[in-house]
């Protein structure tokens, strides 16, 4: 899971990595209270989970209560790539001497956590690392040894910072490192890290990603979700139940059991001709009251015109789904048209059962699809 | 002798008292499987499906010879059997439980490998040799013996390949679900090498998905003919590119940025003259004509 920039540097501060005086605003009001707290000059920021905000023009400065309504006004109707903005960030401006990069992140094929640094902030680091290698440093971490501040001294005397200007950076990444690893982040990135006029050296970004399977010993995951306005949506109430739901946006609806198996099928749906709704995976061993919910999630989604259910029974079993299938039948008053694939563990029990409902599943999963986008386009 | 585990791999199944772990222990030993010895801390001496109970490996090694291990624990308690499995040497363990933290599998990774110990997953559905041993959660009578190797990243989606290729008369050597998580035991490239020096194997199907950059490392050494078996590939998540930064159900399963795209993998493989299937039907054809 991304976290919003305020929500990486609430992390940061927790293990003491300067940040500058702000505040989070979901209204023009708020924003003016949060200003009249810190003082102007402010720097207004979107926050939105995607990034990539300063090529999209959204990152406004404000040196008083008016330019602050006009800044704060635009960026709140603002869609930034898809994503509507619905919080803004106000936060001290501070005075850019100059601007450097630094993250450590999981590199997931070797196994083994990353440092980066450069003396080439504020742009991005791809950027960087195609137009001026010299002023890059990356290296791995062994997992065993961590962060140590005499690699940190390495990497900084690499790029020709050296004694009394090194030393400012060290705690830097010292203390980045204990928010990454105690804090199962998988991505800590500063762009820019500024070293101010005064001297201090300070993170005026924050790039961060933790891992979804870390909330049973990180608290604070839970707190930030559920401070977020999110709660609210299907994907995540879908979660909530143990079902895997992202949402799409064609007509046809898509219930698997599995990832891959789920994931083939969305891609089947577009190869025939017919555009995936979602992409919902029960899971493996699924019983009915998961069948019912998935179900129950997609007549949530509007525009959907038809549900296709593909399982392969492994460890899931054919009878159970089934069963769900009914109660869901009974219960949602479905408007629209089932198609359901079903085939391995109990099989032969499954499909009587949803015959005895008027229900004829297919075993192959081709035919299935077929069927379900020809009768998504019927409805159009 | 197949790749890591044969009809002769003695195993111990950690975690087999709960509903899971004596769930599959019964359709393991059904198939054939050499299970020994069961550990649960705390429920030492009892026996489940017949398989003695101990609460160590270690005492479980007192009485039983253990190559391999399989382990059902939840998440919250894997770092612990896993470290287990490694320091009393156990090779290969297989790791089902989904849901382990990221930084807890790397550590676990590094450690297995300092000692040239392979682990296979986590979240996967295990390693099966059709007729001779099944250390996973597979259903069984999907596969059969032939000389058709399959490595992937998912679980049901192997299941509907492997159906497909036995229905069509395509055995299988060996097919090995490597897991669904960001950082794992085995991935794509080194599954690729034992494959290349296990004489049972004679075409080899890559079940691929959106996430990492496994798909395209392993395309890198088909590439520079370090693999001269044939692999046809098959690809999930083709039309995930509509959303990224999120998960697709398996942890791993997430397009960031320019990393995990489909399309990348598509021709990464096409560039190393790997027949990439659009539909699973087509792996069929392809093995066919290889």
């Amino acid at each position: 899971m991304f976290l919003y920039e305020h929500e990486g540097k609430e992390i940061f501060k927790r293990y003491g990595v300067p940040i500058p005086p702000n505040g989070v605003a979901f209204s023009v009001d708020e924003a003016l209270k949060i200003a009249k707290e810190i003082g102007y000059p402010v720097v207004v920021k979107p926050q939105i989970l995607g990034g990539r905000r300063g090529k999209a023009g959204a990152i406004r400065f404000a040196e008083n209560d008016e330019e602050l309504i006009e800044n704060a006004k635009t960026l709140l109707s603002m869609d930034i790539r898809g994503e509507r903005v619905e919080r803004i960030l106000i936060e001290k401006k501070v005075n850019i001497e100059h601007e450097y990069y630094i993250a450590y992140l999981m590199d997931f094929f070797e196994r083994k956590p990353i440092v980066m640094f450069s003396t080439e902030g504020g742009i991005e680091i791809e950027e960087v690392a195609r137009t001026k290698p010299e002023a890059l440093v990356k290296r791995y971490i062994d997992p065993e040894l961590g962060m140590k501040s005499f690699l940190a001294l390495e990497i900084l005397n690499d790029l020709g910072i050296k004694g009394r200007e090194a030393r400012k950076f060290v705690p830097i990444f010292m203390n980045l490192w204990r928010a990454f690893s105690e804090s199962d982040l998988l991505l800590a990135e500063i762009n820019p890290l500024v070293k101010t006029i005064e001297g201090e050296v300070i993170a005026v970004d924050a790039r961060v990603m933790v891992d979804d399977n870390a909330e049973v010993r990180q608290e604070w995951i839970k707190e930030f979700k559920e401070k977020r306005g999110g709660r609210e949506s299907i994907e995540y109430r879908a979660k909530e139940k143990g079902i895997s739901l992202v949402v799409l946006e064609g007509d046809v609806g898509v219930i698997g059991n599995g990832a891959g198996l789920t994931m083939a099928t969305v891609d089947l749906v577009k190869e025939f001709g017919g555009e995936p709704a979602d992409f919902l995976d029960i899971g493996g061993g699924a019983g009915p009251e998961k069948v019912f919910e998935a179900i129950k999630s997609l007549t949530q989604l509007p525009g959907i015109k038809v549900i296709l259910m593909n399982i392969f029974g492994g460890i899931t079993r054919c009878d159970l789904v089934a069963k769900g299938i009914i109660e869901a039948l009974g219960k949602l008053n479905l408007q629209i048209p089932l198609v359901v694939r079903l085939t391995g563990t109990n099989e032969e029990e499954g499909r009587a059962i949803l015959e005895k409902a008027g229900i004829k599943a297919y075993t192959d999963m081709i035919a299935a699809v077929k069927k379900a986008v020809e009768l998504s386009k019927e409805g159009r | 002798m197949a790749v890591l585990v044969n009809k002769d791999t003695k195993v111990v199944v950690q975690g087999i008292t709960g509903r899971e772990g004596s769930f599959h222990t019964k359709l393991m030993l059904e198939y054939g499987t050499k299970i020994v010895a069961g550990v649960t801390p705390g429920k030492g001496g009892n026996d489940v499906h017949g398989v003695p109970v101990y609460d160590s490996i270690k005492d479980a090694l007192k009485e039983h010879d253990i190559d391999a291990s399989i382990i059902f624990v939840p998440a919250k308690f894997a770092y612990d059997a896993v470290m287990e499995a490694i320091y009393n040497e156990l090779n290969p363990i297989v790791v089902i439980t989904e849901g382990i933290p990221i930084w807890v599998t790397m550590k676990l990774v590094n450690e297995a490998k300092k000692r040239n110990i392979y682990i296979i997953g986590p979240n996967c559905p295990g390693i099966i040799v059709p007729g001779e041993i099944k250390l996973g959660i597979m259903p069984g009578h999907t596969f059969k013996p032939g000389d058709v190797a399959v490595i992937s990243r998912s679980g049901t989606l192997t299941y509907e390949i492997s159906k497909l290729l036995t229905d069509n008369n395509l055995g299988q050597s060996v097919v090995i679900g490597i897991g669904g998580d960001s950082i794992k035991g085995i991935t794509i490239p080194e599954a690729l090498r034992l494959l290349e020096n296990d004489p049972y194997t004679k075409r080899i199907v890559i079940i691929g998905e959106i996430g990492g950059i496994e798909e395209e490392k392993a395309a890198e050494l088909i590439k520079k003919g370090e693999i001269t078996k044939p692999v046809v590939a098959y690809i999930a998540g083709k039309h995930a590119t509509l959303r990224t930064g999120v998960s697709f159900g398996h942890a791993g399963a997430i397009i960031l940025g320019e990393m995990g795209r489909p399309e990348s993998k598509i021709r990464a493989f096409n560039e190393a003259r790997v027949l990439v299937a659009r539909l699973p039907i087509e792996v069929i054809d392809y093995l066919k004509t290889i």
